[in-house]
């Protein structure tokens, strides 16, 4: 596999674990989600322009209006918890325990 | 909710699960996924108190992070095969990673820590929605694409979900979480005959969403919530009581009623397969989904809490609540064993 490819993949991979293992901010959760998403859109681009997939040029596209939309519904849904809370520490959601 | 608002928003849950049954290309099926996702925001959050607010959170970070790991699966398929088809994802590190993400958006361990709390934090009607027709879309790609998974994957993750819905259950108090961790368990059933023979597996799927919509609909028309609240239904609503009764006993699976149907078949199959020590756990595990069911039984029809005379004769009021479908749907849940021969209509 070229390199290229490589480093893109350990891009999200790193992006994935910087999802899943944040200290407090809901906020850099998110911002790693965004990661995942720049580093899906780069290994398309380059797979569709590398291999000829001609008919597959607008995939990085239609990949990012999605993003977009679920970035939107994340930072709605961090205002709303910051409406409860003041801040978005992720400590704070812990109404739905047990 | 305002009603333009609310039809929209359930026109494109519809739409997202549509659109994701009936595509044959990857890409599509994944903008269903999405759609599906997005949608279901607003409608975990009809009210807005801080519990709805935190499981719309703990939903949409666990459903994003599962879209992207599905999106980063198929483009590693597509850099290996070079095509988008459903059916023939043959790379198994995008195969695998996929079933992954998709076991995600199902529920089912070991990523099935958001179904609880979610569930329990919003209310009746969405808990609703979000245990029965959101695990259609997945499942549809995962009968297509399973049969070029690990097998020993799906194994492990169906045992681990009935491990963990079975003794998930034993604790709690509040309705939506035992609902929740029943829908675990039952997911497991299904995973784990998918290798087997899939029809089956849609046909737990059907019998599982007619089970579940009596119990939401039982309960969301007496608005119980949790156990203590059970205690009072024989005194409002008699007849429903002992409909939930029936229909608990279904769900966990007992012989003269439809819930034992698919989980016979299973069993048949399986055991047919030469695999005994695997359906013999299942079988074990799953009863104790059926304490806390019978636990449910004892409080709500079996016994009547001491409560003071007056209690114990309340105004009996019309029922102003629209029970549409739930009669229907009580008599499918309890009744259609008989039918089990016309299962090869289903092929």
């Amino acid at each position: 596999m070229p390199y290229i490819y490589m480093n893109i993949m350990l891009a999200f991979v790193i992006s994935l674990v910087g999802t899943l293992m944040y200290r407090s901010h809901l906020m850099s959760s998110l911002l790693c989600l965004e990661g995942m998403m720049l580093s899906l859109f780069t290994l398309n681009a380059l797979l569709s322009l590398n291999m000829n997939f001609t008919l597959s040029t607008t995939v990085p596209l239609i990949l990012l209006v999605f993003a977009a939309c679920e970035a939107a519904v994340g930072l709605a849904l961090l205002v709303m918890i910051s409406n409860t809370y003041g801040l978005d520490y992720v400590q704070n959601l812990n109404l739905l325990q047990c | 909710m305002n009603p333009l608002a609310l039809s929209l928003i359930l026109t494109t849950l519809l739409a997202g699960t549509l659109i994701t049954m009936m595509s044959s290309h990857w890409l599509t099926a994944w903008m269903g996924l999405e759609m599906n996702m997005l949608t279901m925001i607003p409608i975990l959050m009809k009210t807005t108190n801080p519990r709805s607010t935190e499981a719309a959170t703990k939903y949409f970070m666990t459903q994003a992070m599962a879209s992207m790991m599905l999106m980063m699966a198929l483009t590693i398929n597509l850099m290996y095969s070079g095509q988008w088809s459903i059916t023939k994802m043959t790379n198994p590190v995008a195969s695998n990673m996929a079933l992954m993400a998709l076991m995600t958006k199902l529920g089912s361990a070991p990523f099935h820590f958001w179904v609880p709390e979610v569930t329990q934090g919003v209310e009746l009607t969405p808990g609703m929605i979000l245990l029965t027709w959101q695990k259609l879309a997945p499942l549809s790609l995962l009968y297509q694409m399973a049969t070029y998974t690990n097998t020993s994957l799906i194994y492990l993750s169906g045992l681990l979900s009935i491990l963990i819905g079975g003794w998930g259950g034993l604790n709690q108090t509040q309705l939506r979480k035992i609902l929740a961790y029943s829908s675990i368990s039952h997911m497991g059933w299904m995973l784990i005959i998918l290798p087997f023979n899939p029809t089956l597996t849609l046909l737990n799927l059907a019998i599982y969403i007619t089970l579940t919509l009596s119990i939401f609909m039982i309960l969301a028309n007496t608005f119980t919530t949790s156990m203590s609240s059970l205690t009072l239904m024989w005194n409002k609503t008699p007849a429903m009581t002992i409909m939930l009764m029936a229909t608990l006993l279904s769900l966990g699976g007992l012989p003269p009623l439809s819930g034992f149907m698919p989980k016979w078949l299973m069993i048949h199959e399986l055991t047919k397969n030469n695999s005994i020590i695997m359906p013999l756990t299942m079988a074990i595990m799953t009863l104790l989904n059926m304490y806390f069911y019978m636990r449910l039984i004892y409080y709500s029809s079996l016994t009547i809490l001491p409560s003071t005379n007056n209690m114990k004769m309340t105004w009996q009021f019309t029922n102003t609540k629209h029970t549409m479908t739930l009669p229907t749907l009580i008599i499918l849940s309890n009744m259609l064993l008989p039918l089990t021969p016309m299962i090869s209509m289903l092929e």
